[in-house]
Protein backbone atom coordinates (compact mmCIF):
# COMPACT_ATOMS: atom_id res chain seq x y z
CA UNK A 1 0.00 0.00 0.00
CA UNK A 2 1.44 3.32 -0.99
CA UNK A 3 1.69 6.28 1.33
CA UNK A 4 -1.03 8.17 -0.58
CA UNK A 5 -3.37 5.21 -0.34
CA UNK A 6 -2.69 4.93 3.37
CA UNK A 7 -3.54 8.58 3.93
CA UNK A 8 -6.75 8.20 1.91
CA UNK A 9 -7.78 5.12 3.87
CA UNK A 10 -7.28 6.77 7.24
CA UNK A 11 -9.01 9.91 6.06
CA UNK A 12 -12.08 7.90 5.04
CA UNK A 13 -11.93 6.02 8.32
CA UNK A 14 -11.72 9.26 10.29
CA UNK A 15 -14.60 10.76 8.36
CA UNK A 16 -16.75 7.70 8.89
CA UNK A 17 -15.99 7.60 12.58
CA UNK A 18 -16.82 11.28 12.96
CA UNK A 19 -20.00 10.84 10.99
CA UNK A 20 -21.08 7.83 13.01
CA UNK A 21 -20.21 9.64 16.20
CA UNK A 22 -22.35 12.66 15.33
CA UNK A 23 -25.14 10.38 14.19
CA UNK A 24 -24.91 8.56 17.50
CA UNK A 25 -25.10 11.80 19.38
CA UNK A 26 -28.15 12.81 17.38
CA UNK A 27 -29.71 9.44 17.84
CA UNK A 28 -29.32 9.45 21.60
CA UNK A 29 -30.51 12.99 22.00
CA UNK A 30 -33.78 12.95 23.93
CA UNK A 31 -36.90 14.29 22.29
CA UNK A 32 -37.12 16.84 25.06
CA UNK A 33 -33.66 18.10 24.20
CA UNK A 34 -34.43 17.96 20.50
CA UNK A 35 -37.46 20.11 21.09
CA UNK A 36 -35.64 22.39 23.48
CA UNK A 37 -32.65 22.81 21.18
CA UNK A 38 -34.86 23.32 18.17
CA UNK A 39 -36.94 25.95 19.93
CA UNK A 40 -33.82 27.57 21.31
CA UNK A 41 -32.40 27.72 17.81
CA UNK A 42 -35.72 29.11 16.60
CA UNK A 43 -35.63 31.78 19.24
CA UNK A 44 -32.01 32.69 18.48
CA UNK A 45 -32.56 32.87 14.73
CA UNK A 46 -35.75 34.87 15.18
CA UNK A 47 -33.96 37.31 17.46
CA UNK A 48 -31.03 37.60 15.09
CA UNK A 49 -33.41 38.17 12.19
CA UNK A 50 -34.95 41.03 14.12
CA UNK A 51 -31.52 42.44 14.94
CA UNK A 52 -29.97 41.88 11.52
CA UNK A 53 -28.68 45.11 10.04
CA UNK A 54 -26.53 44.02 7.13
CA UNK A 55 -27.08 41.90 4.06
CA UNK A 56 -24.26 39.63 5.18
CA UNK A 57 -26.01 38.91 8.48
CA UNK A 58 -29.31 38.20 6.73
CA UNK A 59 -27.71 35.87 4.21
CA UNK A 60 -25.81 34.10 6.97
CA UNK A 61 -29.10 33.53 8.79
CA UNK A 62 -30.66 32.14 5.62
CA UNK A 63 -27.82 29.63 5.51
CA UNK A 64 -28.36 28.81 9.17
CA UNK A 65 -32.06 28.17 8.55
CA UNK A 66 -31.16 25.78 5.76
CA UNK A 67 -28.75 24.05 8.12
CA UNK A 68 -31.49 23.91 10.74
CA UNK A 69 -33.77 22.25 8.24
CA UNK A 70 -31.10 19.67 7.43
CA UNK A 71 -30.19 19.13 11.04
CA UNK A 72 -33.73 18.51 12.27
CA UNK A 73 -35.30 16.92 9.23
CA UNK A 74 -34.92 13.50 10.87
CA UNK A 75 -37.10 14.75 13.71
CA UNK A 76 -39.70 16.26 11.40
CA UNK A 77 -42.47 13.90 12.49
CA UNK A 78 -41.73 14.46 16.14
CA UNK A 79 -41.50 18.22 15.70
CA UNK A 80 -44.76 18.17 13.74
CA UNK A 81 -46.42 16.89 16.90
CA UNK A 82 -44.56 19.22 19.19
CA UNK A 83 -45.21 22.30 17.12
CA UNK A 84 -48.82 21.40 16.36
CA UNK A 85 -50.84 23.01 14.87
CA UNK A 86 -47.79 24.26 13.05
CA UNK A 87 -45.55 21.72 11.31
CA UNK A 88 -41.80 21.51 11.09
CA UNK A 89 -41.85 22.34 7.39
CA UNK A 90 -44.13 25.30 8.00
CA UNK A 91 -41.86 26.57 10.77
CA UNK A 92 -38.80 26.34 8.55
CA UNK A 93 -40.66 27.85 5.60
CA UNK A 94 -41.88 30.70 7.78
CA UNK A 95 -38.36 31.30 8.96
CA UNK A 96 -37.04 31.22 5.41
CA UNK A 97 -39.66 33.71 4.26
CA UNK A 98 -39.00 35.92 7.26
CA UNK A 99 -35.27 35.78 6.52
CA UNK A 100 -35.90 36.63 2.88
CA UNK A 101 -38.14 39.52 3.84
CA UNK A 102 -35.48 40.67 6.26
CA UNK A 103 -32.82 40.45 3.57
CA UNK A 104 -34.98 42.44 1.15
CA UNK A 105 -35.76 44.99 3.84
CA UNK A 106 -32.09 45.45 4.59
CA UNK A 107 -31.32 45.59 0.90
CA UNK A 108 -33.89 48.31 0.43
CA UNK A 109 -32.58 50.12 3.47
CA UNK A 110 -29.03 49.88 2.18
CA UNK A 111 -30.19 51.10 -1.22
CA UNK A 112 -32.02 53.88 0.48
CA UNK A 113 -29.00 54.59 2.63
CA UNK A 114 -26.95 54.66 -0.53
CA UNK A 115 -29.44 57.01 -2.09
CA UNK A 116 -29.50 59.09 1.05
CA UNK A 117 -25.73 58.99 1.10
CA UNK A 118 -25.66 60.12 -2.52
CA UNK A 119 -28.16 62.83 -1.72
CA UNK A 120 -26.11 63.83 1.29
CA UNK A 121 -23.06 64.07 -0.93
CA UNK A 122 -25.00 66.09 -3.48
CA UNK A 123 -26.37 68.33 -0.76
CA UNK A 124 -22.89 68.66 0.70
CA UNK A 125 -21.54 69.53 -2.74
CA UNK A 126 -24.35 72.00 -3.28
CA UNK A 127 -23.77 73.40 0.19
CA UNK A 128 -20.09 73.79 -0.61
CA UNK A 129 -21.00 75.42 -3.88
CA UNK A 130 -23.49 77.62 -2.10
CA UNK A 131 -20.91 78.38 0.52
CA UNK A 132 -18.41 79.26 -2.20
CA UNK A 133 -21.06 81.38 -3.86
CA UNK A 134 -21.83 83.06 -0.57
CA UNK A 135 -18.17 83.68 0.00
CA UNK A 136 -17.85 85.04 -3.50
CA UNK A 137 -20.92 87.19 -2.95
CA UNK A 138 -19.46 88.42 0.30
CA UNK A 139 -16.21 89.16 -1.46
CA UNK A 140 -18.04 90.95 -4.23
CA UNK A 141 -20.15 92.82 -1.70
CA UNK A 142 -17.00 93.73 0.12
CA UNK A 143 -15.39 94.79 -3.13
CA UNK A 144 -18.54 96.66 -4.06
CA UNK A 145 -18.62 98.35 -0.68
CA UNK A 146 -14.97 99.15 -1.09
CA UNK A 147 -15.62 100.42 -4.58
CA UNK A 148 -18.53 102.44 -3.31
CA UNK A 149 -16.33 103.81 -0.61
CA UNK A 150 -13.64 104.44 -3.17
CA UNK A 151 -16.19 105.90 -5.51
CA UNK A 152 -17.67 108.02 -2.78
CA UNK A 153 -14.20 108.96 -1.69
CA UNK A 154 -13.32 109.63 -5.28
CA UNK A 155 -16.46 111.65 -5.71
CA UNK A 156 -15.70 113.53 -2.54
CA UNK A 157 -12.16 113.97 -3.64
CA UNK A 158 -13.38 115.11 -7.05
CA UNK A 159 -15.86 117.41 -5.44
CA UNK A 160 -13.18 118.85 -3.17
CA UNK A 161 -10.81 119.22 -6.05
CA UNK A 162 -13.53 120.74 -8.16
CA UNK A 163 -14.39 123.11 -5.34
CA UNK A 164 -10.76 124.14 -5.03
CA UNK A 165 -10.53 124.56 -8.78
CA UNK A 166 -13.70 126.57 -8.71
CA UNK A 167 -12.29 128.80 -6.03
CA UNK A 168 -9.12 129.20 -7.99
CA UNK A 169 -10.99 129.68 -11.24
CA UNK A 170 -13.19 132.29 -9.67
CA UNK A 171 -10.18 133.99 -8.20
CA UNK A 172 -8.45 134.01 -11.53
CA UNK A 173 -11.59 135.01 -13.33
CA UNK A 174 -12.03 137.83 -10.87
CA UNK A 175 -8.42 138.79 -11.33
CA UNK A 176 -8.59 138.61 -15.10
CA UNK A 177 -11.88 140.42 -15.00
CA UNK A 178 -10.38 143.16 -12.87
CA UNK A 179 -7.43 143.42 -15.23
CA UNK A 180 -9.77 143.44 -18.12
CA UNK A 181 -11.92 146.09 -16.50
CA UNK A 182 -8.85 148.04 -15.56
CA UNK A 183 -7.40 147.96 -19.01
CA UNK A 184 -10.47 147.50 -21.08
CA UNK A 185 -11.05 151.18 -21.47
CA UNK A 186 -7.46 151.90 -22.22
CA UNK A 187 -6.87 152.84 -25.78
CA UNK A 188 -3.65 151.09 -26.48
CA UNK A 189 -3.17 153.11 -29.57
CA UNK A 190 -2.99 156.25 -27.47
CA UNK A 191 -0.30 154.83 -25.23
CA UNK A 192 3.31 155.39 -25.88
CA UNK A 193 5.51 152.37 -26.44
CA UNK A 194 6.99 152.87 -23.00
CA UNK A 195 3.55 152.93 -21.40
CA UNK A 196 2.58 149.81 -23.27
CA UNK A 197 5.74 148.12 -22.13
CA UNK A 198 5.06 149.23 -18.59
CA UNK A 199 1.60 147.79 -18.83
CA UNK A 200 3.00 144.51 -20.08
CA UNK A 201 5.44 144.40 -17.21
CA UNK A 202 2.62 144.95 -14.77
CA UNK A 203 0.71 142.07 -16.30
CA UNK A 204 3.83 139.98 -16.10
CA UNK A 205 4.23 140.84 -12.47
CA UNK A 206 0.73 139.61 -11.78
CA UNK A 207 1.53 136.50 -13.87
CA UNK A 208 -1.76 136.82 -15.64
CA UNK A 209 -0.77 134.58 -18.54
CA UNK A 210 0.66 131.94 -16.21
CA UNK A 211 -2.53 131.85 -14.19
CA UNK A 212 -4.65 131.57 -17.31
CA UNK A 213 -2.50 128.78 -18.67
CA UNK A 214 -2.77 127.06 -15.33
CA UNK A 215 -6.56 127.33 -15.29
CA UNK A 216 -6.83 125.89 -18.78
CA UNK A 217 -4.37 123.09 -18.12
CA UNK A 218 -5.88 122.13 -14.78
CA UNK A 219 -9.40 122.00 -16.15
CA UNK A 220 -8.29 120.04 -19.16
CA UNK A 221 -6.45 117.55 -16.98
CA UNK A 222 -9.42 117.34 -14.67
CA UNK A 223 -11.64 116.29 -17.56
CA UNK A 224 -9.14 113.63 -18.57
CA UNK A 225 -9.03 112.08 -15.13
CA UNK A 226 -12.64 112.46 -14.04
CA UNK A 227 -14.72 110.78 -16.67
CA UNK A 228 -17.26 109.39 -14.19
CA UNK A 229 -18.78 112.70 -13.23
CA UNK A 230 -22.49 113.29 -13.56
CA UNK A 231 -24.11 115.21 -16.37
CA UNK A 232 -24.75 118.03 -13.92
CA UNK A 233 -21.02 118.21 -13.07
CA UNK A 234 -20.00 118.23 -16.72
CA UNK A 235 -22.57 120.90 -17.55
CA UNK A 236 -21.22 122.95 -14.67
CA UNK A 237 -17.71 122.57 -16.10
CA UNK A 238 -19.12 123.48 -19.48
CA UNK A 239 -20.53 126.68 -18.05
CA UNK A 240 -17.19 127.54 -16.44
CA UNK A 241 -15.37 126.92 -19.70
CA UNK A 242 -17.79 129.07 -21.67
CA UNK A 243 -17.48 131.89 -19.17
CA UNK A 244 -13.70 131.63 -19.12
CA UNK A 245 -13.51 131.53 -22.88
CA UNK A 246 -15.80 134.54 -23.11
CA UNK A 247 -13.47 136.55 -20.89
CA UNK A 248 -10.42 135.31 -22.71
CA UNK A 249 -11.90 136.28 -26.00
CA UNK A 250 -12.17 139.83 -24.67
CA UNK A 251 -8.77 139.95 -23.01
CA UNK A 252 -6.69 137.86 -25.38
CA UNK A 253 -6.55 140.33 -28.32
CA UNK A 254 -5.54 143.18 -26.05
CA UNK A 255 -2.79 141.09 -24.55
CA UNK A 256 -1.69 140.19 -28.05
CA UNK A 257 -1.38 143.85 -28.80
CA UNK A 258 0.51 144.54 -25.62
CA UNK A 259 2.92 141.69 -26.25
CA UNK A 260 3.26 142.33 -29.95
CA UNK A 261 6.77 141.75 -31.04
CA UNK A 262 7.64 139.66 -27.99
CA UNK A 263 8.10 136.21 -29.46
CA UNK A 264 8.01 134.42 -26.13
CA UNK A 265 4.80 136.08 -25.05
CA UNK A 266 3.20 135.62 -28.44
CA UNK A 267 3.96 131.90 -28.27
CA UNK A 268 2.50 131.83 -24.81
CA UNK A 269 -0.66 133.44 -26.11
CA UNK A 270 -0.88 130.90 -28.91
CA UNK A 271 -0.48 128.12 -26.38
CA UNK A 272 -3.30 129.59 -24.36
CA UNK A 273 -5.54 129.75 -27.42
CA UNK A 274 -4.69 126.20 -28.34
CA UNK A 275 -5.29 124.97 -24.77
CA UNK A 276 -8.57 126.83 -24.65
CA UNK A 277 -9.77 125.06 -27.81
CA UNK A 278 -8.70 121.72 -26.41
CA UNK A 279 -10.49 122.39 -23.15
CA UNK A 280 -13.62 123.46 -25.01
CA UNK A 281 -13.61 120.32 -27.12
CA UNK A 282 -13.13 118.07 -24.12
CA UNK A 283 -15.84 119.64 -22.05
CA UNK A 284 -18.16 119.64 -25.03
CA UNK A 285 -17.65 115.92 -25.65
CA UNK A 286 -17.89 114.97 -21.99
CA UNK A 287 -20.97 117.03 -21.30
CA UNK A 288 -23.04 115.78 -24.21
CA UNK A 289 -21.96 112.19 -23.68
CA UNK A 290 -22.99 112.32 -20.07
CA UNK A 291 -26.31 113.94 -20.91
CA UNK A 292 -26.99 111.27 -23.55
CA UNK A 293 -26.07 108.55 -21.03
CA UNK A 294 -28.46 110.03 -18.52
CA UNK A 295 -31.34 109.62 -20.99
CA UNK A 296 -30.16 106.14 -21.98
CA UNK A 297 -30.09 105.01 -18.37
CA UNK A 298 -33.73 105.99 -18.05
CA UNK A 299 -34.55 104.22 -21.32
CA UNK A 300 -35.66 107.38 -23.02
CA UNK A 301 -34.72 107.03 -26.65
CA UNK A 302 -34.02 110.44 -28.00
CA UNK A 303 -32.07 110.90 -31.22
CA UNK A 304 -28.32 111.43 -31.06
CA UNK A 305 -26.92 114.89 -30.34
CA UNK A 306 -23.48 116.36 -29.84
CA UNK A 307 -24.09 120.06 -29.35
CA UNK A 308 -26.62 122.45 -27.96
CA UNK A 309 -28.62 122.78 -31.14
CA UNK A 310 -28.90 119.08 -31.81
CA UNK A 311 -29.70 118.55 -28.13
CA UNK A 312 -32.63 120.90 -28.25
CA UNK A 313 -33.71 119.51 -31.62
CA UNK A 314 -33.56 115.99 -30.29
CA UNK A 315 -35.72 116.82 -27.26
CA UNK A 316 -38.14 118.79 -29.32
CA UNK A 317 -38.48 116.03 -31.93
CA UNK A 318 -38.97 113.46 -29.26
CA UNK A 319 -41.84 115.46 -27.77
CA UNK A 320 -43.34 116.22 -31.18
CA UNK A 321 -43.31 112.55 -32.07
CA UNK A 322 -44.82 111.63 -28.74
CA UNK A 323 -47.63 114.14 -29.16
CA UNK A 324 -48.30 112.94 -32.67
CA UNK A 325 -48.35 109.32 -31.54
CA UNK A 326 -50.72 110.12 -28.68
CA UNK A 327 -53.01 111.97 -31.07
CA UNK A 328 -52.97 109.18 -33.63
CA UNK A 329 -53.28 106.24 -31.30
CA UNK A 330 -55.21 107.90 -28.53
CA UNK A 331 -54.27 108.10 -24.90
CA UNK A 332 -53.52 104.98 -22.98
CA UNK A 333 -51.94 103.80 -19.78
CA UNK A 334 -48.78 102.92 -21.72
CA UNK A 335 -48.61 106.35 -23.29
CA UNK A 336 -49.19 107.98 -19.93
CA UNK A 337 -46.44 105.85 -18.46
CA UNK A 338 -44.02 106.94 -21.22
CA UNK A 339 -44.99 110.54 -20.61
CA UNK A 340 -44.46 110.18 -16.88
CA UNK A 341 -41.06 108.62 -17.43
CA UNK A 342 -39.87 111.57 -19.52
CA UNK A 343 -41.58 114.13 -17.34
CA UNK A 344 -39.80 112.80 -14.27
CA UNK A 345 -36.42 113.25 -15.92
CA UNK A 346 -37.34 116.61 -17.33
CA UNK A 347 -38.70 118.06 -14.11
CA UNK A 348 -36.54 116.40 -11.51
CA UNK A 349 -33.22 116.39 -13.31
CA UNK A 350 -33.09 118.60 -16.35
CA UNK A 351 -34.90 121.58 -14.91
CA UNK A 352 -33.55 121.28 -11.37
CA UNK A 353 -29.94 120.18 -11.89
CA UNK A 354 -29.08 120.94 -15.49
CA UNK A 355 -31.01 124.00 -16.45
CA UNK A 356 -28.86 126.60 -14.58
CA UNK A 357 -25.72 125.31 -16.24
CA UNK A 358 -27.40 124.92 -19.63
CA UNK A 359 -28.48 128.55 -19.39
CA UNK A 360 -25.12 129.78 -18.09
CA UNK A 361 -23.30 127.90 -20.83
CA UNK A 362 -25.66 129.33 -23.42
CA UNK A 363 -26.63 125.82 -24.44
CA UNK A 364 -30.34 126.49 -23.97
CA UNK A 365 -32.23 129.65 -23.24
CA UNK A 366 -35.43 130.15 -21.33
CA UNK A 367 -37.45 130.22 -24.50
CA UNK A 368 -36.13 126.80 -25.42
CA UNK A 369 -37.07 125.46 -22.01
CA UNK A 370 -40.53 127.05 -22.17
CA UNK A 371 -41.10 125.57 -25.61
CA UNK A 372 -40.22 122.15 -24.38
CA UNK A 373 -42.45 122.66 -21.32
CA UNK A 374 -45.37 123.49 -23.58
CA UNK A 375 -44.85 120.39 -25.67
CA UNK A 376 -44.62 118.31 -22.56
CA UNK A 377 -47.95 119.71 -21.38
CA UNK A 378 -49.54 118.89 -24.73
CA UNK A 379 -48.19 115.36 -24.57
CA UNK A 380 -49.74 114.96 -21.12
CA UNK A 381 -53.13 115.99 -22.39
CA UNK A 382 -53.08 113.59 -25.33
CA UNK A 383 -51.53 110.80 -23.33
CA UNK A 384 -54.49 110.57 -20.93
CA UNK A 385 -56.44 107.34 -21.45
CA UNK A 386 -60.06 107.80 -22.65
CA UNK A 387 -62.48 106.77 -19.95
CA UNK A 388 -65.65 104.79 -20.60
CA UNK A 389 -67.56 107.40 -18.59
CA UNK A 390 -66.68 109.99 -21.21
CA UNK A 391 -68.08 107.79 -23.99
CA UNK A 392 -71.23 107.16 -21.96
CA UNK A 393 -71.80 110.86 -21.43
CA UNK A 394 -71.24 111.45 -25.12
CA UNK A 395 -73.76 108.76 -26.05
CA UNK A 396 -76.29 110.08 -23.53
CA UNK A 397 -75.96 113.59 -24.88
CA UNK A 398 -76.53 112.27 -28.39
CA UNK A 399 -79.67 110.45 -27.31
CA UNK A 400 -81.02 113.54 -25.58
CA UNK A 401 -80.35 115.63 -28.68
CA UNK A 402 -82.17 113.11 -30.87
CA UNK A 403 -85.16 112.98 -28.51
CA UNK A 404 -85.42 116.75 -28.28
CA UNK A 405 -85.06 117.02 -32.05
CA UNK A 406 -87.84 114.49 -32.52
CA UNK A 407 -90.13 116.36 -30.15
CA UNK A 408 -89.40 119.63 -31.89
CA UNK A 409 -90.20 118.18 -35.32
CA UNK A 410 -93.37 116.62 -33.99
CA UNK A 411 -94.51 119.91 -32.49
CA UNK A 412 -93.75 121.80 -35.68
CA UNK A 413 -95.74 119.36 -37.77
CA UNK A 414 -98.71 119.77 -35.42
CA UNK A 415 -98.55 123.55 -35.70
CA UNK A 416 -98.47 123.34 -39.46
CA UNK A 417 -101.43 121.02 -39.49
CA UNK A 418 -103.44 123.44 -37.35
CA UNK A 419 -102.46 126.30 -39.60
CA UNK B 1 -107.54 -16.62 40.62
CA UNK B 2 -103.91 -15.60 40.75
CA UNK B 3 -102.10 -16.46 43.92
CA UNK B 4 -100.53 -13.72 46.00
CA UNK B 5 -97.08 -15.31 45.62
CA UNK B 6 -97.32 -15.12 41.87
CA UNK B 7 -98.44 -11.56 42.12
CA UNK B 8 -95.32 -10.74 44.12
CA UNK B 9 -93.17 -12.40 41.51
CA UNK B 10 -94.89 -10.47 38.75
CA UNK B 11 -94.48 -7.23 40.68
CA UNK B 12 -90.79 -7.90 41.21
CA UNK B 13 -90.49 -8.60 37.48
CA UNK B 14 -92.03 -5.26 36.64
CA UNK B 15 -89.73 -3.46 39.05
CA UNK B 16 -86.75 -5.24 37.54
CA UNK B 17 -87.80 -4.27 34.02
CA UNK B 18 -88.13 -0.65 35.15
CA UNK B 19 -84.64 -0.69 36.69
CA UNK B 20 -83.20 -2.20 33.53
CA UNK B 21 -85.00 0.41 31.47
CA UNK B 22 -83.66 3.29 33.65
CA UNK B 23 -80.19 1.79 33.58
CA UNK B 24 -80.32 1.62 29.81
CA UNK B 25 -81.24 5.33 29.68
CA UNK B 26 -78.01 6.37 31.70
CA UNK B 27 -74.48 7.31 30.28
CA UNK B 28 -73.24 4.32 28.43
CA UNK B 29 -71.13 5.95 25.57
CA UNK B 30 -67.67 4.50 25.17
CA UNK B 31 -64.89 5.92 22.92
CA UNK B 32 -62.54 3.26 21.74
CA UNK B 33 -59.01 3.25 20.29
CA UNK B 34 -58.09 6.29 22.36
CA UNK B 35 -54.37 7.12 22.33
CA UNK B 36 -53.01 9.00 25.30
CA UNK B 37 -49.41 9.27 24.22
CA UNK B 38 -47.69 12.56 24.82
CA UNK B 39 -45.15 13.39 22.11
CA UNK B 40 -42.62 14.62 24.58
CA UNK B 41 -41.73 14.13 28.17
CA UNK B 42 -42.24 16.84 30.74
CA UNK B 43 -39.34 17.90 32.91
CA UNK B 44 -40.78 19.29 36.13
CA UNK B 45 -38.93 20.89 39.04
CA UNK B 46 -40.53 20.46 42.45
CA UNK B 47 -41.09 23.47 44.65
CA UNK B 48 -40.13 23.55 48.31
CA UNK B 49 -43.15 21.45 49.22
CA UNK B 50 -42.50 18.90 46.51
CA UNK B 51 -45.31 20.03 44.24
CA UNK B 52 -44.81 19.91 40.51
CA UNK B 53 -47.03 21.23 37.79
CA UNK B 54 -46.90 20.70 34.06
CA UNK B 55 -48.23 23.86 32.42
CA UNK B 56 -48.45 22.06 29.10
CA UNK B 57 -50.77 19.27 30.22
CA UNK B 58 -52.09 20.67 33.48
CA UNK B 59 -50.86 17.64 35.43
CA UNK B 60 -50.11 18.43 39.08
CA UNK B 61 -48.93 16.17 41.89
CA UNK B 62 -46.55 15.98 44.84
CA UNK B 63 -43.29 14.09 44.49
CA UNK B 64 -42.63 13.47 48.18
CA UNK B 65 -44.47 10.12 48.26
CA UNK B 66 -42.60 9.02 45.17
CA UNK B 67 -39.30 10.23 46.63
CA UNK B 68 -40.01 8.37 49.89
CA UNK B 69 -40.73 5.25 47.91
CA UNK B 70 -37.44 5.63 46.01
CA UNK B 71 -35.13 6.93 48.72
CA UNK B 72 -36.98 6.52 51.99
CA UNK B 73 -36.94 10.30 52.56
CA UNK B 74 -40.45 11.72 52.45
CA UNK B 75 -40.19 15.03 54.25
CA UNK B 76 -37.51 17.07 52.52
CA UNK B 77 -37.49 17.57 48.80
CA UNK B 78 -34.29 16.06 47.44
CA UNK B 79 -35.44 15.36 43.92
CA UNK B 80 -34.14 18.10 41.63
CA UNK B 81 -36.50 17.27 38.81
CA UNK B 82 -38.87 14.57 37.68
CA UNK B 83 -39.38 13.38 34.16
CA UNK B 84 -42.87 12.38 33.18
CA UNK B 85 -44.29 10.93 30.00
CA UNK B 86 -47.58 9.25 29.22
CA UNK B 87 -47.67 6.23 26.95
CA UNK B 88 -50.30 5.49 24.34
CA UNK B 89 -52.35 3.46 26.85
CA UNK B 90 -52.55 6.36 29.23
CA UNK B 91 -50.04 5.18 31.84
CA UNK B 92 -47.64 7.72 33.31
CA UNK B 93 -43.93 6.86 33.42
CA UNK B 94 -42.08 8.86 36.05
CA UNK B 95 -38.44 8.88 37.10
CA UNK B 96 -35.77 11.31 38.22
CA UNK B 97 -31.98 11.65 38.10
CA UNK B 98 -30.43 9.25 40.59
CA UNK B 99 -33.53 7.08 40.84
CA UNK B 100 -33.06 3.39 40.30
CA UNK B 101 -36.58 2.82 39.07
CA UNK B 102 -39.15 4.05 36.65
CA UNK B 103 -42.58 4.27 38.23
CA UNK B 104 -45.62 3.42 36.14
CA UNK B 105 -48.88 4.99 37.29
CA UNK B 106 -52.41 4.48 36.21
CA UNK B 107 -54.60 7.58 36.42
CA UNK B 108 -57.64 7.34 38.67
CA UNK B 109 -60.04 9.90 39.92
CA UNK B 110 -57.89 12.65 41.54
CA UNK B 111 -54.93 10.33 41.80
CA UNK B 112 -52.30 8.15 40.26
CA UNK B 113 -52.26 4.52 41.26
CA UNK B 114 -48.93 2.78 41.15
CA UNK B 115 -49.17 0.15 38.47
CA UNK B 116 -45.57 -1.03 38.23
CA UNK B 117 -42.09 -0.25 39.45
CA UNK B 118 -39.54 -0.96 36.77
CA UNK B 119 -36.08 -1.35 38.15
CA UNK B 120 -33.61 0.03 35.62
CA UNK B 121 -30.23 0.53 37.29
CA UNK B 122 -29.17 -0.35 40.78
CA UNK B 123 -26.68 2.49 40.77
CA UNK B 124 -29.30 5.00 39.72
CA UNK B 125 -30.16 6.51 36.39
CA UNK B 126 -27.81 9.47 36.08
CA UNK B 127 -29.24 11.30 33.10
CA UNK B 128 -32.75 10.02 32.49
CA UNK B 129 -34.82 11.15 29.50
CA UNK B 130 -38.03 9.68 28.06
CA UNK B 131 -38.91 9.48 24.41
CA UNK B 132 -42.24 8.45 22.99
CA UNK B 133 -41.68 5.43 20.82
CA UNK B 134 -45.10 3.90 20.35
CA UNK B 135 -45.92 1.33 21.49
CA UNK B 136 -42.97 1.71 23.90
CA UNK B 137 -41.41 4.39 25.96
CA UNK B 138 -37.74 4.92 25.34
CA UNK B 139 -35.59 5.67 28.37
CA UNK B 140 -32.18 7.21 27.80
CA UNK B 141 -29.49 7.35 30.39
CA UNK B 142 -26.94 9.63 28.87
CA UNK B 143 -25.91 9.21 25.28
CA UNK B 144 -24.89 5.58 25.60
CA UNK B 145 -27.66 3.74 27.42
CA UNK B 146 -31.15 3.10 26.07
CA UNK B 147 -34.04 1.08 27.36
CA UNK B 148 -37.39 0.20 25.91
CA UNK B 149 -40.16 0.20 28.45
CA UNK B 150 -43.75 -0.90 28.53
CA UNK B 151 -46.15 -0.51 31.42
CA UNK B 152 -45.11 -3.93 32.61
CA UNK B 153 -41.34 -3.56 32.48
CA UNK B 154 -38.29 -3.44 30.26
CA UNK B 155 -38.96 -4.74 26.80
CA UNK B 156 -36.23 -7.18 25.80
Amino acid sequence: MTKQATITFFSILLALSLGLSSQAVAQFQSDFEVRKNFLDENERIFQELKDAETLEEAEELIDEINELRDQYSDHADFLDRVLSPETFDQRITNFSELAEVTRERISRLEDRDTDVSDLDEQIAAMSDSLSDSNERIEELESELASMRQDRNAFRNQSANLRAQLNERDEFILDMVDSIFVAYNDIDLASLSPGEVEELGLEIDIQNVLGHIESVIQNNSDFLDTHTELSAEDFLNLYAVQVEFERMWNNLGPKLADIYAGQAEREQQLEDINSGMSEWANKVDDSAWSSVASAFDEREIEISAFDDAVSFYTSLSSYLDNAIQRAQDEGGSDEELERYQQFADVWREEVKVDWQPHLINANLLDYENVASLDDKLSDWKVYAQPRSYAFLMYLGLALVIILVLGGLWLNERNKNRAKA
Amino acid sequence: MVKPNKLRIFGNFLIGMALVTFAACGPSLELTDVEYSEPIESVLEPDADGNVEDPRTGLKFNVLALQEEETGEGTTVETPEVRVIRNFEGYYFITAPGYRNVYVFEPVESGLDLYEIIEVDEDGITEPAFNQRIPDIELLDGPDVTYRLSKDGIVE
